[in-house]
């Protein structure tokens, strides 16, 4: 079985997801915990107006599963990889003076501006 | 720069133009790249495979729709991806061809295609080229006549490659099928060097099977390829499992028997896939890369003494040179022998060509850019010119 908490990089996603969910919450969750093992379904322990319930959500699919957690962080880390991996192609392109037109350094800009913001945000997620 | 151990980075294609016969047009693209990034892990296509559990039936990631998109690009019915076009040969072969049968290849048939008849048990006769070093479809008539009236049957499949590896030369395919019908032979086209570089239409060639290599001209990793055919003879290539075992009685109903179940399970498949959109648009281009081909052979040739061996003007963009007359001279008396050819090349950032050889050798130009190819032709003219024979 696994269990995980709700970390505050989560909150925004997971609360507007649970709250779709969990119908018997009367006002918005302020926190939530959720138990999640193979083959059952997934279920959440939600926290609001000071009190605890718990609930299984079943129309959550296991890739919402992992939307609800870290798939900003792993989302982000493919980003900066293929950017790279753009970059990797363009090197390629131009071998092997590596001189590049205007269009290939503007297409060189853009990769590695991606793959900064997207370095930026995964360094972020996972400070947090 | 390492990756683990001592396995060192591979960075050919990043810091030099690389000329090497067979690894030009398996280059990968981004996207697959980024397909083995992300699907690298060994059965990374089943994560939902669901009945009736076979590769080409699965829908997520779309394998089952890019086998359909595989033999509509083929013009074929049918189409099944295979660890390179050899596990084709040997499907075909084994589905095909009993014991002591004959099966007819070309004089420059690759030899994967000798080990897929051996495989099976069965005999190669060659069909000989022509003065052009050309297979022609009269000359597969001949021989399919002369092995029926020594054997008392006709051979069981004719296989021809439509560029060969050796000159990559073109040879009747076309004619060929239809020699090879006359006598109700099915016939296998070898396109792996045409299928992903060329367009490539099954049926308008009249040939039985299409085989294509994935990592020679698909841009996709090794081993990869695919195997069409003609709804005729799919019931027999993908023949499913009959066998039933004894203790268990267990059946495995779809699996199909040439195939040995499926084929590409992880990254190779999906880097295919990813490679697709941009292969079924770079065909489109083909004439513009024998264009190149041609400036880089011509610039080869305006040195005296060079000599194309394949056949002149290129209609591919591999390429068997003869340097006999030019840069051979110069190996005779150089100190690094025949590797200054190499080392000068490789100077000037230019890999691929066969280190040390000097007389006759192999290139291809596919994929490179206008202003990589007037540099690898400016290259072999400088280099020439460096040793006075220009």
């Amino acid at each position: 079985m696994e269990r995980r908490s709700v970390a505050a990089r989560w909150r925004t996603c997971s609360l507007e997801r649970v709250s779709q969910c969990a119908l018997t919450c009367q006002a918005a969750p302020t926190s939530i915990e959720f138990v999640h093992s193979a083959n059952k379904p997934f279920q959440a322990r939600v926290a609001a107006n000071g009190s605890f319930l718990s609930i299984k959500i079943n129309n959550i699919k296991l890739l919402d599963y992992w939307g609800l957690g870290m798939d900003n962080a792993v989302d982000n880390l493919f980003e900066a990889l293929f950017a790279l991996t753009d970059l990797r192609v363009l090197l390629r392109e131009t071998a092997p003076l590596h001189k590049l037109s205007a269009e290939q350094q503007m297409q060189a800009r853009e990769a590695l501006a991606r793959a900064k913001v997207a370095l930026s945000k995964l360094e972020e997620e996972l400070q947090e | 720069m390492k990756i683990a151990g001592n396995i060192p980075v591979r960075e050919v294609e990043e810091n030099f133009i690389n000329i090497q016969p067979i690894q030009a047009a398996g280059r990968l693209t981004a996207e697959a790249m980024k397909a083995l990034i992300a699907y690298g892990d060994g059965y990374s296509t089943c994560d939902q495979c669901r009945k009736p559990f076979r590769l080409d039936k699965i829908t997520k990631p779309p394998i089952a729709e890019f086998h359909s998109e595989l033999s509509r690009f083929l013009n074929m019915d049918e189409a099944r991806v295979t660890p390179g076009a050899r596990r084709a040969f040997q499907a075909v072969c084994l589905a095909l061809v009993e014991k002591g049968d004959t099966v007819l290849v070309s004089a420059l048939g690759h030899y994967t295609e000798f080990l897929a008849v051996e495989n099976a048990k069965a005999i190669v006769r060659e069909v000989p080229t022509n003065d052009l070093n050309i297979v022609t479809g009269d000359a597969v008539a001949q021989k399919i006549e002369e092995v029926t009236r020594e054997q008392g049957k006709s051979p069981a499949l004719v296989m021809l490659d439509h560029f060969d590896y050796s000159l990559a030369n073109e040879h009747d395919v076309a004619g060929a099928a239809k020699a090879a019908h006359q006598y109700d032979i099915p016939i296998l086209y070898n396109g792996a060097y045409t299928v992903g570089i060329k367009p490539v239409d099954g049926k308008a060639l009249g040939v039985d099977f299409v085989v294509g290599s994935g990592h020679k001209s698909m841009a996709s990793p090794a081993p990869s390829g695919v195997l069409a055919t003609t709804s005729g003879y799919a019931d027999t290539v993908f023949s499913t499992t009959q066998m039933i075992g004894d203790v268990t009685g267990r059946q495995f109903g779809v699996k199909e028997v040439q195939m040995l179940g499926c084929t590409l399970m992880g990254g190779n498949i999906l880097a295919m896939m990813a490679s697709f959109p941009t292969v079924r648009r770079r065909v489109e281009g083909w004439g513009e890369y024998v264009t190149k081909s041609n400036y880089v052979v011509d610039a080869l040739l305006s040195i005296k003494g060079n000599m194309c061996v394949s056949e002149y003007p290129r209609k591919h963009t591999l390429s068997k040179v003869d340097t006999t007359g030019s840069f051979d001279t110069v190996a005779r008396i150089h100190k690094r022998r025949g590797f200054f050819f190499s080392d000068e090349l490789k100077q000037r950032g230019i890999v691929g060509a066969f280190s040390g050889a000097t007389r006759a050798w192999k290139l291809n130009t596919y994929g490179l850019s206008w202003d990589q190819i007037r540099y690898v032709a400016d290259a072999f003219k400088e280099i020439a010119g460096k040793y006075g024979l220009l």
